[in-house]
Order: structure tokens, then sequence, then C-alpha cells
């Protein structure tokens, strides 16, 4: 049993029980090795009993920061990760963190302090009503009012979290609760809903799936997106050998670079907005779309009624609501992913392989003539280089942070993945502020991986303290700052579409990053034009976080670009 | 066309919350509405008489109900006027 009420002496300390404890314990079973998160007012029993268990937790310096880190290293190693922040502000910072991750389809259990019950809806001192504001960034989320379905509760938040499509959920813990003696919890059997206990949930439709094999086989321009469901659901190994089988040409999102290895010839790189132009073409192009695990975001199907014109549609998703949500489906399953790839392994070993010998042709054809592209500019450092380089220093193989905006694009264009759980970013929610505190999370999920964390000048500055993280924690972390001086996606949309008014994009002076980093005692570098590769190859050489900041052309472009509403063909800046 | 959908919920507090924050994400106006609980009180049936513009939003919003953690089950009916609703209410 969890808890009773027990009242321990240990070297001269009496060590209480209390709720909190049991949550610690439960987190324990859950397999739960360390947790982020800020202390405050409302979670001083949890954090009292942080302190007398000696659980480790993260100390972030902003709460921001703690649901992000959180995700990063969700992210990195495909477990659950926990965030406890106290009511009131510390709840309302968690926000967006959360939204990220229900965006992003994150397993997260974050928990809110919350005033005592007899306070709530008082007004009281750090009040809010926290399940309110959290009910549409959530997969669920409860208040805990007794302290019998206590240990219930957090048990089928983490099943909820992790199964089906992943994502938040938010446990609100008033503090009399926190703090109470449990006397006995009772024997409540966990009773939850067979469709939310595991996590890969039912067989597949296999007459739909027989249907989509053959249309697929028989198809002359057949294409294959897969999105981060295949991640999700760890079915990489699964989607390599099926499309190596019978050839078929993939295409990433953002979210899940690394599906593929980057050097596949059968992989035409990520699609959408700045995608590259044979992914792009091939949307437009195919006959037959076999979408898995992705939910045709209009940053990927830039047009919906345009988009893939010419293709019958199958759409494979673990969560039936995206069927049909964006691109009517001629074929739809609702399957987890590996289940899915999984029967096409068993059942399709016997169907012969399709012509298409001259789409792939055409494929590569596209390829060669339209290669991603960027100009050197003499004496200055280009972006797309710099991300390049990183890429031959870290052999392709570096767990690769970004924040938002313009060099998120480019690393996702000029970074050679190769692996999953590789790129951590924020792709449906765009959350400025996301990279430091990921990266930091990505490390102490994996310390023996190389992380790298590509920054802008704008975002670095919306979650800047967590520096003071990295020097605590000693953590190995390259933080390569692509300083433009501008917010510079916005800037290219306002030259694009807003005739070059940039307005409030460009920076008025900046803070000296180097002083900065070395502030929060980190080694900190400016690369030179002339010797940047040298310097680069030293930087990657250290055992310990370096920030690097490389100042690049400030109109340089994220090319190709797809004007919002534009259909996918509709490439600016193909030569 | 008016619609009506009727929902099992499990009877805890915010269930409504939640769902009624998907209509209201949608711009969809609550026109009716009903709730009781089950005998055993272990459920709410919930049922709203609501509007939904486009055949292929009513479908997503459908999926969107059902997947609900807290819904158990959701049936849509066709609701030509106020009498059928206020028929199924009593139903
Ligand atoms: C929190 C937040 N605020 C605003 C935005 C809008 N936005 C998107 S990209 C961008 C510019 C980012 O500038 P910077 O961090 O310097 O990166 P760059 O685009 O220059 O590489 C802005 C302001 C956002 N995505 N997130
Ligand atoms: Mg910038």
């Amino acid at each position: 049993m969890l808890a009773r009420r027990e009242v321990k002496e240990q070297d001269g300390v009496h060590t209480v029980s209390t709720g909190s404890d049991v949550l610690l314990g439960i987190l324990k079973q859950q397999g739960v090795e360390l947790i982020f998160g800020y202390p405050g007012g409302a979670v001083l029993p949890l954090y009292d009993a942080v302190y007398r268990q000696a659980f480790n937790n993260i100390l972030v310096r902003h709460e921001q920061g703690a649901v992000h880190a959180a995700e990063g290293y969700a992210k990195a190693t495909g477990k659950t990760g926990v965030v406890f922040v106290t009511s009131g502000p510390g709840a309302t910072n968690a926000v967006t963190g959360i939204a990220d991750a229900m965006l992003d389809s994150i397993p997260l259990i974050v928990f809110t302090g919350q005033v005592g019950c007899d306070s709530i809806g008082k007004d009281a001192f750090q009040e809010v009503d926290i399940l309110s504001m959290t009910a549409p960034i959530t997969k669920q989320n409860y208040q805990i009012h007794e302290l019998d379905n206590f240990p219930k509760i957090i048990e089928e938040a983490f099943k909820i979290a992790a199964s089906g499509r992943p994502g938040p959920v938010v446990i609100d813990l008033p503090k009399d609760i926190a703090s109470s003696l449990p006397d006995d919890f009772g024997d409540e059997k966990l009773v939850i809903s067979e469709e939310h206990s595991v996590q890969r949930t039912r067989n597949v439709d296999e007459s739909m799936m027989l249907k989509i094999s053959e249309a697929l086989l028989k198809a002359k321009k057949p294409l294959i997106l897969a999105g981060g469901g295949v991640l999700a659901a760890n079915a990489v190994s699964e989607l390599r050998k099926f499309v190596h089988r019978f050839d078929l040409p993939v295409i990433s999102t953002l979210v899940s670079l690394g599906v593929m290895p980057d050097k596949d010839f059968l992989f035409l790189g990520m699609g959408g907005m700045h995608g590259s132009y044979q992914a792009n073409m091939a949307f437009y192009e195919c006959d037959f779309l076999l979408n898995i695990g992705s939910r045709f975001d209009d940053r990927l199907a830039t047009n919906a009624a345009k988009f893939a014109p010419h293709a019958h549609v199958a759409h494979i998703d673990i969560d039936a609501s995206e069927l049909g949500k964006v691109i009517s489906t001629d074929f739809p399953v609702v399957a987890d992913a590996k289940d899915a790839l999984s029967w096409f392994l068993s059942n399709t070993e016997q169907m012969p392989k399709g012509e298409h010998v001259q789409w792939l042709q055409q494929l590569n054809d596209w390829r060669k003539k339209h290669p991603k592209h960027y100009e050197e500019q003499e004496g200055k450092i280009k972006p797309q280089a710099v991300i390049e380089e990183v890429g031959k220093l870290t052999n392709g193989d570096a767990t690769i942070v970004t924040d938002v905006g313009q060099h998120q694009m480019w690393v996702a264009q000029y970074y050679p993945f190769k692996r999953s759980h590789q790129i951590i970013t924020s792709g449906g929610l765009g959350t400025m502020g996301f990279g430091l505190p990921a990266a930091i999370g990505a490390k102490l999920a994996a310390p023996e991986k190389e992380v790298v964390l590509f920054v802008g000048d704008g975002g670095i500055q919306m979650t800047v303290e967590e520096l003071d993280v990295i020097r605590e924690y000693k953590l190995n972390i390259k933080i390569i700052i692509l300083n433009n001086k501008t917010l510079g996606m916005v800037r290219q949309w306002q030259d694009l579409f807003y005739e070059k008014r940039r307005s409030q994009t460009v920076f008025n002076g900046q803070p000296d990053f180097i002083k900065l980093a070395q502030a929060y005692s980190i080694k900190g570098l400016k690369l030179s034009p002339q010797h940047w590769r040298e310097t680069l190859a030293d930087v990657f050489a250290e055992k310990e976080s370096v920030l690097v900041e490389a100042e690049i052309p400030a109109l340089e472009q994220v090319y190709p670009m797809i004007a919002p509403g534009q259909p996918n063909q509709a490439m600016m800046g193909v030569d | 066309m008016h619609e009506i959908i009727i929902c099992k919920m499990k009877n805890r507090v915010g269930v409504l919350n939640r769902f009624t924050g998907l209509l209201t994400r949608r711009n969809i106006n609550i026109e009716s509405a009903s709730i009781n609980s089950t005998p055993d009180n272990k459920a709410v049936v919930a049922k709203f008489k609501i509007q939904v513009a486009k055949a292929h939003e009513r479908e997503h919003l459908k999926r969107v109900i059902a997947k609900q953690i807290d819904v158990l089950s959701v049936q849509w009916d066709d609701c030509k006027n106020d009498l059928e609703f206020e028929h199924a209410i009593v139903k």
C-alpha cells in the first residue's frame, strides 16, 4: 500500500507522510525520475515532501521554462514529463507550455498548486480557476478534493497523457489536500475505460487497410506523408521497412523530421510552407497519398481545397477526429501508426511491387533541378552554412532543438536529420521561448546525446533566464544564436506582403549576448566571418556549454516559401 | 438545420464546461439544453439543441465530442422542429 499515516524518526527528524508524500510515491511508481518545477505558497507542502524525500526537482527560473523543459524531456525520451508549479501566477505562467504540448501531442502531467479547498472561489491570494483556463488546452484536467481518489486520479492521468494521441493533463492540487495526513486510501480499484487504458488501442480495419494497400501499390504516383504520429508510436523502423519494400517516396512534416534519414533516396524532405521543392511538387502531382499520423496542418497543406488535387487520399490516425478534418479522405483508418505499419508489413509481402519508376525519376529530376540552395556572401556568415557545418560536426546525430522563426525553418531544411526523437521544436503553437528550456529538458533526459540549440536573437530573450539552469546543473548544450538583429520571420512577411513596412521587427540595439552568457558563467563567443568554421569545430570539441553568436545577414529570406493560402506548387524563391 | 446532441458524460465537476467550450470555440450557440443525471448518479445525460452550418464541421465536431475523456456516448439527431426537441427531452 502506498501510504498510511506514518510518523518515522530518521536521524532525529520526524518524517510525516502527507498527501504530497503519497503523490511523490505514485510518481516514483510511474517511473518518474525527475520533475521540473518552481515553488510557491500553495505548493509548500509539496516542496516540503520533495525536500524530505530528496526528490529530483529541476528548479527552473520561470514556470514557462518548466513546462517547455518537460516537453523537451518528453520529446527526447517518449516518456511523460512532469511539472510542479504553484497556484495563481505559477499556474498561469505554465499555460503557454500546456497549450504548446496540446498542439504537439506531448505527454505531460502538470501539477498546479491551489489554495485550500475552503478558500476556493473566494478570490483568495493567488487563486485562479486554472481548470476553466486549461480545459481547452488539456486532454483532461482534475482538481483533487478528496484524498480517497487521489492515487486513482494520478494513475488515470498518466494513462491519459501517454495513451492514444498523447497530450497534457493538469492536476490542480489544493494545499490542504497536499498537506493532509491520510489514514487510508481505500482499496478502490482503478477503473479506466478500455480506450484510454492501453497505449495501442484497436485492431486496424483490415478491409480498409487492404483497399489502401492495393490502391497504393497500383498507383502510378504514390506518396507517403509520415507525420509526428509515426514518431509518437515508435514506428520509424516499420515505416522504413515498408517504404523500402515498395520504393515509396516519403515526405515528413516539421515535427517528424528524422522519420527517414536525410540521405535516403526515398526521402523528399519536409513538405509545406518552407518545404522542399520536390516535396511540394509531389503533393501536387501524386495520384495516391497515404498520410500516416500527420494532421494536415495549414503550414503543410497551405490551401486545403487545392491540396493534392489529383490524389486519392488515405489517412491513418490514432485520433478519429483528425480524419476528414482538413482534407476529405477516401480511406480513413483509426489506428496507431505502429499497428498500421506492422499490418502493412505482414500483409503485403506477397503483393507485387508497383510500377512507378517514372514517378521516382520525376521526383529525382525535381530534386536535381531545384535543390535547396543559398548564396554565399563575401564576408558574411550564412545561417544555412552554419547549420550544415553543425550537421557535419555532429555527424547528423545530435538532438536538435530550435526556437521559432526563420532559424527554425533553416534548421528544418539544412540539418541532416536521421533518427527519431531528434528534432525538438514547437510546431503547432510556434512558441518563441520554447527552445532554451526545451534543450535543457532534452539534455537532462539523455545526457549522453549532444544537444544543440538553434535560437533567434528574439526568442532567446523570451526565456533567457533559463541559462542559469544550464550553469547550475553544468549541462553541456551548444547554443547557437543566429542573430539577424530582427524578428526575422515576421520581417520576412512584412517584406513580402506589407511592402517592406518593418513595423516593430527591427531591434534598435541588442544586449551583448556574449556578456550575457558570461553573466551566467557560460562560455560565450562570437563567430568571425573569416574563421567561423574553425571556431565552430573548437566549440564542438568542448565538453561544456558554449553560447555562440553568429551574426547573419539581416535580410536573409527563408526559401522556398508558399504564401499563406496558396497551393503547395506555388513556391516563391525557386529559380 | 437544428440538431440535437444527446451526450452521456461522467457525472463530475467541470464536464459541462469542457463540453460547452468545444461549442464556444466554434461559435456555436446552444439554443436549448437539458441535463439530468442517470438513476445511479454515475453519469449525466445532456441534450443540446444547436445549429452547425456545414456538414463536414458537424462531422468533425461529432468526433471531437466523442473523444473527450468524460464523454461516454454521444448521439446526434436531426431536429425538424422545436416540438421534436421537447419530445426528445421528455423521452
Ligand atoms: C511567443 C511568440 N510571440 C510572437 C511570435 C510571432 N513570431 C513568430 S517568428 C517571430 C520572430 C522571431 O525572431 P527571432 O527569434 O529573432 O528569430 P528569427 O525569425 O529572426 O530567426 C515572431 C515575433 C511567436 N511565434 N511567439
Ligand atoms: Mg532574429
